[in-house]
């Protein structure tokens, strides 16, 4: 090649570079093709992602992306400092104050692909979604329902839980105690159990419209945890030492390994019981959560997330990224255990009777209360849970509880109004 | 020895010792030193990762002692677990190393089965003690049903009984590092002394009290400041246990605390009023016990 030749090929280049930076929304070029990701470490979930990513990499050539796995313990401080000093170009924002941080996603994610936000799950909206601007794109919906052995219900004669429907606190203690086998400790088989009550219940029951103050002296409040003590008291929902006993913590684990053994009925817990449960011969169904008696389905949602910082270098590649993680991503994410962010891809992930009904639960999912972060000041509350279910009076605890609640919640809001400012919010 | 050569070897002598100490005083100023300084400054502020640094003079130490239940919550269960654990690792410690001293067969395979679980990790004891503490199937429960206790304690699952349950596993680690720290003492008692209080007339127990007690000072004084100092420092065992979505406060340790304002909360100018206070504690703490040694801590060279 000659030296002129060589000329016209950089100018050319050049030019055609010039014009993709014209029409970036971000109005900035790349300087290289490695995008950085940085994420929390998801175990299994890791697999997509990087299958995602590869997937992308093939389809443009020369664009590098280097994902960086953070454990979750420590994952709000990497983020933060990474903010502050050499940003990545995609990250998992993490918590509602660190979304200030992120570009919003409208326009650039959503609008200039023709995507519309009601195609996917709600959760979109309620996890990645602040003041109506969206920062974040998934690609799974993480939910809480109710799991149910289809052969213990007609053991005992009983009708399965509606899909559509939420059965009352109340409904779940008596399906509980008529679904229980009180059989000598190796046959004993509990009608119920479930996850700590904080989550899956609705915000509604223990805060006001705002978020910012705690209530839980009410009676749809008091009525849930003294139904499920009452489980607890009858002998058909197990202890906490219980499910422990079988390698599971309160946070629902242990019910999912009794349910999965066949000990367990029903229980409260999240979709990634799925495959655990899918892996045994357990006909299985699922229903939404409890909720208080009278009110509508009320289904706990949430979702990775993946935003692009303030301060990222390649907001375009990035951006074009998370479009092909909101399409494309979608269906290869089908091929994993998870379901899809993509209503329409999650109802051809649901191949079976179990996931089709996890589908259907999920679409009930509907935006609630707003609160920064309910797990930085609920300890209180949860501390008064445990203790009713080891049979204390239930409102006296929450009469203890509440002060100390409003006190963390307070100091959680206060965090989350300067960061609001800060962001010129 | 010409008097630019004096001069060049008096240097080396005054420069030498302050070379072979510049990697330590390196260390020092950059990861204790300036940091805990910085520290001081901090707790003045509302520093936040999420934004710039604004100066709140004393405010995050009048929330701490006046609007923040988990701050004299840490500290009390911190305070709990001082009061138990202290006297009873030390007085078990010393116990196990008057066993461990004994001249019997096997007695280095003994040894080495009671150091053994100092060297593991502390979340692994963590998740062993869950198992064996766990109210209804725990070995320690049954073993306790078994002798009719018929409602033994909830242990981890009950926050009456949490802290006393960390005490224990954490008993199972300091057990044999601090019996090997007794032993060395022990073993450091010219026997010559015991041989003086035999022909004086005394048993066993006069022994223990008016030779091995004495003599044995110095190592106990080093141990009730090393636990004091663990006592303030507990965290791993803590933390796996005690933490995280579903967790309630009965284990949130001050340094635990510390841990969540700072890195969960990103609150960084509260954390380190907090460390602050801390600091003052413990080291006051130690101030007193140092203070305290002259009146019964004997040291050989009369010290």
């Amino acid at each position: 090649m000659t030296h002129t030749r060589k000329i016209v090929a950089a100018a050319v280049l050049s030019a055609g570079l010039l014009v993709l930076t014209g029409c970036s929304p971000f109005g900035s070029s790349t300087g290289s093709d490695t995008i950085t990701l940085l994420t929390l470490d998801g175990g299994d979930d890791n697999l997509a992602l990087e299958d995602i990513v590869a997937a992308y990499e093939e389809q443009n050539d020369g664009v590098h992306i280097e994902i960086t796995y953070v454990p979750e313990d420590t994952y709000p401080t990497k983020l933060q400092t990474a903010l502050l000093a050499d940003a990545p170009d995609i990250a998992a924002p993490y918590g509602a104050d660190t979304m200030l941080s992120f570009e919003p996603l409208d326009e650039v994610v959503f609008a200039a692909n023709g995507l519309k936000l009601s195609d996917y799950n709600a959760v979109e909206e309620s996890f990645c979604g602040l003041n109506g601007t969206t920062y974040c794109i998934g690609t799974t919906v993480g939910n809480m329902g109710l799991f149910y052995n289809k052969a213990m219900f007609d053991a005992a004669g009983l009708d399965y839980p509606s899909t559509s429907e939420a059965m009352s606190f109340e409904d779940f203690a008596a399906l509980g105690e008529q679904l229980t086998i009180a059989d000598d400790d190796a046959d004993y088989v509990w009608g119920g159990g479930g996850d700590i009550v904080q989550a899956y219940m609705d915000p509604a029951y223990y805060l006001d419209d705002t978020g910012r103050t705690v209530d839980v002296l009410n009676d749809g409040y008091v009525g849930a945890i003294e139904s499920l003590a009452g489980m607890v008291a009858d002998g058909s929902f197990p202890s906490a030492g219980q499910t422990l006993s079988v390698g599971g913590s309160e946070d629902g684990f242990g019910y999912q390994t009794m349910f999965t053994d066949k000990k367990l009925a029903m229980f409260i817990g999240d979709n990634y019981a799925v495959d655990a449960i899918e892996g045994t011969d357990i006909d299985y169904g699922i229903a939404p959560v409890p909720v208080v008696a009278g009110d509508d389905a009320w289904v706990p949602v949430w979702t990775n997330s993946f935003g692009i910082p303030l301060t990222a270098k390649h907001k375009d590649v990035a951006a074009d990224f998370l479009r092909f993680m909101a399409t494309d991503g979608q269906t290869i994410q089908a091929k994993y255990g998870q379901m899809p962010l993509l209503t329409s891809v999650a109802e051809t992930w649901a191949d079976t009777d179990g996931r089709k009904q996890l589908v259907e639960v999920s679409k009930l999912a509907r935006t609630g209360v707003f609160n920064p972060n309910q797990w930085a000041w609920n300890a209180p509350l949860i501390d008064a849970y445990k203790a009713a279910l080891r049979g204390e009076p239930v409102l006296p605890l929450l009469e203890d509880a509440q002060p100390k609640a409003q006190q963390a919640n307070d100091t959680t809001w206060d965090t989350f109004d300067q960061a609001v400012a800060a962001a010129g919010g | 020895m010409t008097s630019k050569t004096a001069s060049t070897a008096r240097w080396r002598t005054r420069v030498a010792p302050w070379l072979f100490l510049l990697p330590w005083i390196i260390g020092f100023l950059a990861f204790t030193a300036i940091p805990g300084l910085l520290s001081v400054g901090m707790s003045f502020t509302n520093w936040n990762l999420r934004f710039d640094p604004t100066f709140v003079g004393l405010d995050n130490y009048t929330e701490m002692f006046t609007d923040d239940y988990r701050f004299w919550s840490s500290l009390r269960i911190t305070g709990l677990y001082l009061v138990l654990s202290v006297p009873i690792y030390m007085v078990l410690g010393l116990a196990a190393a008057l066993l461990l001293n004994q001249k019997v067969w096997g007695i280095r395979m003994f040894r080495t089965i009671l150091f053994l679980p100092s060297v593991l990790s502390g979340v692994a004891v963590a998740v062993l003690w869950l198992l064996l503490l766990n109210g209804d199937a725990g070995a320690v429960n049954s073993l306790l049903k078994s002798i009719g206790i018929a409602h033994p304690p909830q242990w981890f699952d009950d926050p009456n009984w949490a802290v006393q349950a960390l005490v224990i596993t954490g008993l199972w680690t300091v057990l044999g590092n601090g019996a090997i720290i007794y032993l060395a003492g022990l073993q450091n008692i010219s026997p010559t002394l015991y041989e003086a209080a035999a022909i004086d007339g005394a048993g066993a127990l006069s022994r223990f009290r008016n030779v091995t007690i004495p003599m044995l000072t110095p190592t106990l004084f080093f141990m009730l400041l090393t636990t004091v100092i663990g006592g303030f420092q507990v965290f791993d065992t803590a933390f796996t246990i005690g933490t995280g979505r579903g967790s309630g406060d009965s284990l949130r340790f001050y340094l635990i605390y510390v841990w969540e304002a700072a890195f969960r909360d990103g609150r960084l100018g509260y954390a380190a009023a907090l460390s602050m206070v801390l600091f003052i504690i413990g080291t006051g703490l130690v101030l007193i016990l140092l203070r305290t040694q002259n009146r019964w801590v004997h040291y050989e060279d009369g010290a």
